[in-house]
């Protein structure tokens, strides 16, 4: 064999192994969580979904129901608040032509995305902290409990606000000029051509839709101060948005440090049904993304 | 229909864009019920001058634009005026053609009444929607798959489906920038023959670097270059007896841009 093609397969060899390397991690994650989770959930199916957390200690396998429905319920009510406002945040700064507030709301919202979500939740508690005492100066009560589903969605929307706009922006700004003027020539109104546009990106929408989703559902940090976590049911009535509630990350999170047996194993039944959702829904994205309408 | 056209004057139109003086002082009268040719070759500023008179240079925010352009009467950039308002009244059709092209025919003809609240029943808007297809000699080829996705239409097709589109709002004049240019000879004449019909319904201002079209199509033309105004005048003259010497390079192919 010549110089020529030695170099060649060793070049080719560096970067099959590079790949092998860099692609690692990743099955690598969800492999282990697949093998650990599958098998505790396996020993209490289909109860795992449903059953509350387990006495501590004991050889009980319990399950996640809680943290599941309370995540649900986070994540549904984050987006239910980050979607519109992400939407028509990057509408306004898309549409508001020669605008310095435009600009402004471009850079702070994208300079967001950078923020430590640990930061957030502890500045949703705070303000709320200060609504509170505010408010009661007048005699009034803050109606947001601190702790609280609905803190935990405000909180949880912040986060998403940015990743969701970026992309929405993004696809905005994508859109070809003579389109932009054929909407615009039809005599639409701002608010409306850009409507007619996002119907055009809707491809991108999905895909912003699916990313602020999957970034909330995997948020434990802006949770401490805000949701607080629960490990039961919350009873189902009006004020059930104003009483603490858990979710899988911060199940996960108490579990998984716990140092007891049964519960660092329910963790893994947590982890898997946490990554089984994100899977799904990235895939769910994809299909919709791709589909004609 | 009986729709009458609307007439459209222009008062010493300056455009900058940045710091570029794109329109150097145009005046233009336009007279109703006409196709009106504004002719140029390429970059001389003949799509501008459209975009001046329904507005759409309010999307470029480094465009800046001074003199008066009246429609009907209306003062375009007078303090009241309402772009949105300009826009229904002019019509427009541009040089790619450009439906949505995921929305259905039916929707993309449909666009403009819905947004602009122009109908009041399902069955007033089907006949509208019917009617521009119509007027775009298009109806036959398309009214048994109004609910196709107009992407999947042919290029002259589409072309066809953006005058239908303009045309449901029923506007009083019509602004072509180089509408065939990115068709083929036989979509080029079918366009070109719907011009000539389009005036007994409306204005229609045609934007073109084509002289063969120009002088198949227009009742008037205005040789535009360099931003500046060269010639406005009958068809005819224009063709036959230019008064100006670059009018007549330029028709007779004999310009060097």
């Amino acid at each position: 064999m010549d110089t020529r093609r030695l170099r060649s397969s060793l070049g080719m060899l560096v970067f099959a192994l590079l790949f092998v390397i860099s692609i690692f991690p990743v099955f690598h994650l969800i492999a282990v969580v697949f093998i650990n989770g599958s098998s505790v959930i396996a020993s209490n199916f289909p109860g795992f979904f449903y059953e509350e957390r387990p006495l501590p200690g004991t050889e009980e396998v319990g399950g996640v129901g809680p943290y599941i429905l309370g995540t649900l319920i986070l994540v549904s009510l984050a987006t239910v608040i980050a979607t519109p406002i992400a939407i028509f945040a990057a509408i306004y700064a898309t549409q508001s032509l020669r605008s310095r507030l435009g600009f402004a709301t471009s850079t702070l919202t994208r300079a967001m995305i950078e923020f430590p979500t640990i930061i957030v939740g502890l500045s949703v508690y705070g303000f709320l902290r200060i609504l509170d005492e505010v408010l009661g100066m007048i005699g009034l009560q803050n109606p947001i409990p601190r702790f609280s589903a609905l803190s935990g969605a405000i909180a949880l929307a912040i986060v998403m606000i940015p990743f969701i706009y970026t992309q929405i922006e993004d696809g905005l700004r994508s859109v070809p000029n003579d389109l932009r003027e054929a909407i615009y020539s039809l005599g639409s109104s701002r608010i409306k051509a850009s409507i007619i546009m996002m119907r055009y990106i809707k491809a991108t929408v999905i895909t912003a839709l699916a990313i602020g989703i999957g970034k909330a559902l995997g948020e434990t940090a802006p949770l401490f101060f805000t949701a607080f976590g629960s490990d039961l049911y919350p009873p189902i009535d009006a004020g059930m948005l104003f009483r603490p509630i858990g979710s899988l990350t911060l199940g996960i999170y108490n579990m998984a440090l716990s140092g007891y047996d049964n519960w660092i194993r329910a963790s893994w039944g947590a982890a898997l049904i946490l990554l089984s959702i994100s899977i799904t829904l990235f895939i769910v994205s994809r299909i919709l993304s791709h589909r004609r309408w | 229909m009986g729709a009458s056209g609307a007439s459209i004057e222009i008062k010493d139109l300056r455009v900058w864009f940045g710091a570029r003086e794109v329109i150097k002082g145009v005046s233009l009268s336009i007279p109703r019920n006409v196709v009106f040719t504004i002719m140029g070759p390429s970059g001389s500023g003949k799509s501008t001058i459209l975009r001046a008179i329904n507005r759409l240079l309010d999307l470029y925010p480094e465009a800046r634009v001074e003199g008066r352009v009246i429609i009907d009467g209306v003062d375009v950039y007078g303090d009241t005026a309402d772009p949105m308002a300009v826009r229904r009244m002019v019509g427009m059709v541009f040089q790619i053609p450009n439906p949505i092209p995921s929305m259905s025919i039916y929707d993309n003809v449909a666009l403009g009444p819905r947004l602009n609240r122009l109908v009041k029943s399902k069955k007033e808007l089907d006949d509208l929607v019917r009617w521009a297809l119509e007027k775009a000699y298009l109806w036959d080829e398309v009214k048994d798959r109004l609910g196709l996705p107009a992407g999947k239409l042919s290029g002259g097709q589409q072309q066809r489906l953006c005058i239908a589109r303009a045309l449901a709002m029923k506007p009083k004049a019509i602004l072509m920038d180089e509408p065939t240019s990115n068709l083929d000879p036989v979509g080029t004449a079918r366009i070109e023959s719907l011009i000539t019909e389009l005036k007994e319904i409306l204005t229609v201002v045609l934007v073109t670097h084509n002289t063969f079209q120009a002088s198949r199509v227009s009742d008037y033309v205005a040789f535009i270059y360099d931003g500046r105004l060269i010639e406005v005048g009958p068809s005819s003259k224009i063709f036959t007896r230019p008064e100006n010497e670059l009018t007549e390079k330029y028709i007779t192919g004999r310009m060097v841009a």
